[in-house]
Formats: structure tokens, sequence, C-alpha cells
């Protein structure tokens, strides 16, 4: 019995590990996305979002 | 699996507020870019630490032979929107991941009025914190040196997100550390140049640029507030139709015949 109760306390931690590991992820995934739009410092990735750096107050130029 | 519902769900949503905002983009913000790009000149002190490498400083669209720009016209357009839908799409990723994350924690349960406080907060964040010390900006302005105030940027918005998260869901005793947060970019504050905002030679085009100045920063305010009211009303919706679903919260052992 105790056994069955460690084990499953044991799944429920793993549980929210993982549910943590993915979100983490994908906010990683996010910030990842919105530098390379916004902070990227490479010229041809400058120049195509320009625009979109200057709309959304990204620091441009 | 919660990862790739969240990433789905945020290509959904990135691309519906981007297309709104696009279309804000092109017919009212864009307009006053193109103005402001006309007063640009090409003798210009160059900034200190630009990062176009020997190009004619200050000027929107570099055209030494090294550095690929869209053509203006439909092609600028094109990646414009494009950057757009990038930006929407990491935004939503962001935002998506952090509801479910507080919803699996009983903190929150999120409905569409809540999606409109969350859309709030992801303007404050992202638009409204930075811009309190960097304005937006118009081609032909003078600024600190680009990498500074992207440091500071960044700053400011993880400093205001974690504030803002800590003084709505942290216990009563650690609500002054959100005040701290998001205080802390404002005490650090802004980089800003010296000498005067244009570079202009010509008083006339100074009045002209500080007119375009105002106006973009009502116009990309309005624009980018609306884009996440759509991010944050939307987010919510699909966030309990299709991010936790059943399936999903009993993957997680989150489900309440589990906890029976």
């Amino acid at each position: 019995m105790t056994t069955q109760v460690s084990s499953a306390q044991h799944a429920k931690t793993h549980v929210k590990v993982s549910s943590l590991a993915q979100t983490a992820a994908a906010i990683i995934f996010g910030a990842v996305v919105v530098f390379a739009v916004g902070f990227l410092p490479m010229d041809a990735a400058h120049n195509a979002a320009h625009d979109t750096r200057h709309a959304m107050a990204f620091p441009c130029h | 699996m919660l990862f790739r519902r969240i990433i789905l769900n945020a290509l959904l949503v990135g691309i519906v507020a981007s297309f709104v905002f696009s279309l804000l983009q092109v017919y009212v913000v864009n307009p006053i870019i193109f103005a402001s790009e006309t007063y640009e000149v090409a003798e210009e002190p160059a900034p200190v630490a630009d990062h176009h490498h020997g190009e004619e400083a200050g000027h929107a669209h570099s055209h030494d032979e090294e550095a690929w720009a869209p053509e203006d016209g439909i092609e600028r357009t094109a990646y414009t929107m494009s950057a757009n839908i990038f930006a929407g799409i990491g935004y939503a990723a962001i935002l998506l991941a952090v509801m479910s994350q507080l919803s699996l924690q009983g903190l929150t349960r999120v409905n569409l009025l809540k999606g409109i406080a969350w859309g709030i907060g992801g303007f404050i964040v992202f638009f409204g914190a930075p811009a309190i010390g960097i304005p937006p900006e118009i081609p032909g302005i003078e600024a600190a040196p680009v990498e500074h105030r992207q440091a500071w940027w960044m700053l400011t918005a993880a400093a205001v997100a974690i504030g803002l998260l800590v003084l709505v869901y942290a216990p009563l005793k650690f609500k002054a550390l959100g005040v701290v947060a998001i205080s802390l970019p404002y005490l650090v504050s802004a980089p800003h140049p010296d000498g005067p905002a244009f570079s202009h030679p010509d008083p006339a085009a100074i009045v002209a640029l500080t007119d375009l100045h105002q106006q973009f920063i009502v116009t990309t305010s309005v624009s980018n507030l609306l884009f996440w009211l759509v991010m944050g009303v939307m987010s919510a919706w699909v966030l309990n139709r299709w991010v936790l679903t059943p399936n999903v919260l009993k993957g997680l052992g989150q489900d309440e015949t589990a906890n029976a």
C-alpha cells in the first residue's frame, strides 16, 4: 500500500515538472521568435522587419 | 501534449491578431514611417555604435551592396506583414504558456472577460512600459546606441511582466516585490542621447518630424492596444477550447477524478 501511495505521489510530482517544463519551453520558443523579429542585429533581418520594429516600439537603427 | 497544443494555438492566435495589426499598420502607421523617411539625410553624422557598418547612417533601408532589403511597395509590405505574423506567434506562445501554467496551478480560471485583462497586461508589458522610457521611434530620430536601448527594452518587459504577475497572483506579503520589479527599469532609467531629438539641419523639417512623431506615438499605441486585446481575448478562448482540454488535463493528472 505504502509503495502505491508513494509511487502515485512520485507520478504527481513528475507530472507537475513536466507541465512546467512544457510551458517553459513554449515561453522560450516565443521569446526566441520575438527576439528574431525585434532584436536580431543582422542587416537583412533588420531590413525585412524594419517597419514592424518601428510600429511595435522595438528599438531600431 | 501541452507544448504542441500551445504552439499550434499560438500560430492561430498570432496570425489573427497580427492580421488586425497589419491592417492598421498599412493604413495608419506605415504612412507616417514613409513620410519620416523623406526627411532622412545622407549627410547625417553617424550615430555611435550604429550597426550599419559604414553605410549612410540613419537611412532606414540601407542601399549598400551587402545588405539585402525588400523593395519598396508590395515586397516591403509583405515582409512587414510576415514579421508581424512572427511577432504575433511569438507573443501568443508566451501568453498562452503563462496562462496555461497559472491555470494548471489553480491560480486563475481564464474566461473571455479575463482575456481582456490579459490583453491589457500584454500591452503594458510589451508596449506601454518600454514606450514610457523609449517612445516608439520614427526614422530620422536621434537615439542612444541601439544595443543599449535593446537591453533596456528587454529588462523592462521582463521586470514589468514579473512585477504584474506577482502583484496579481502572489500572496499579499510578496506584493511589494511586484512594485519593486515594476519600478526597477525606471530607476535604472532608459538610455537617451545627448543633444537634439532630430539631426536634421532644417528647422522646418524638425517641426514636421516632431509632428509626425506625435502622430506616430498615438497611432502605434492604438494599433498595439487593439493587437493585444485581440491576443488576450482569443488566447483565453483557445485556452479553454483547445489547449487545456479534458484529455490534456487527464494526461497531466489534473482532472477532478484523479484527485479523488
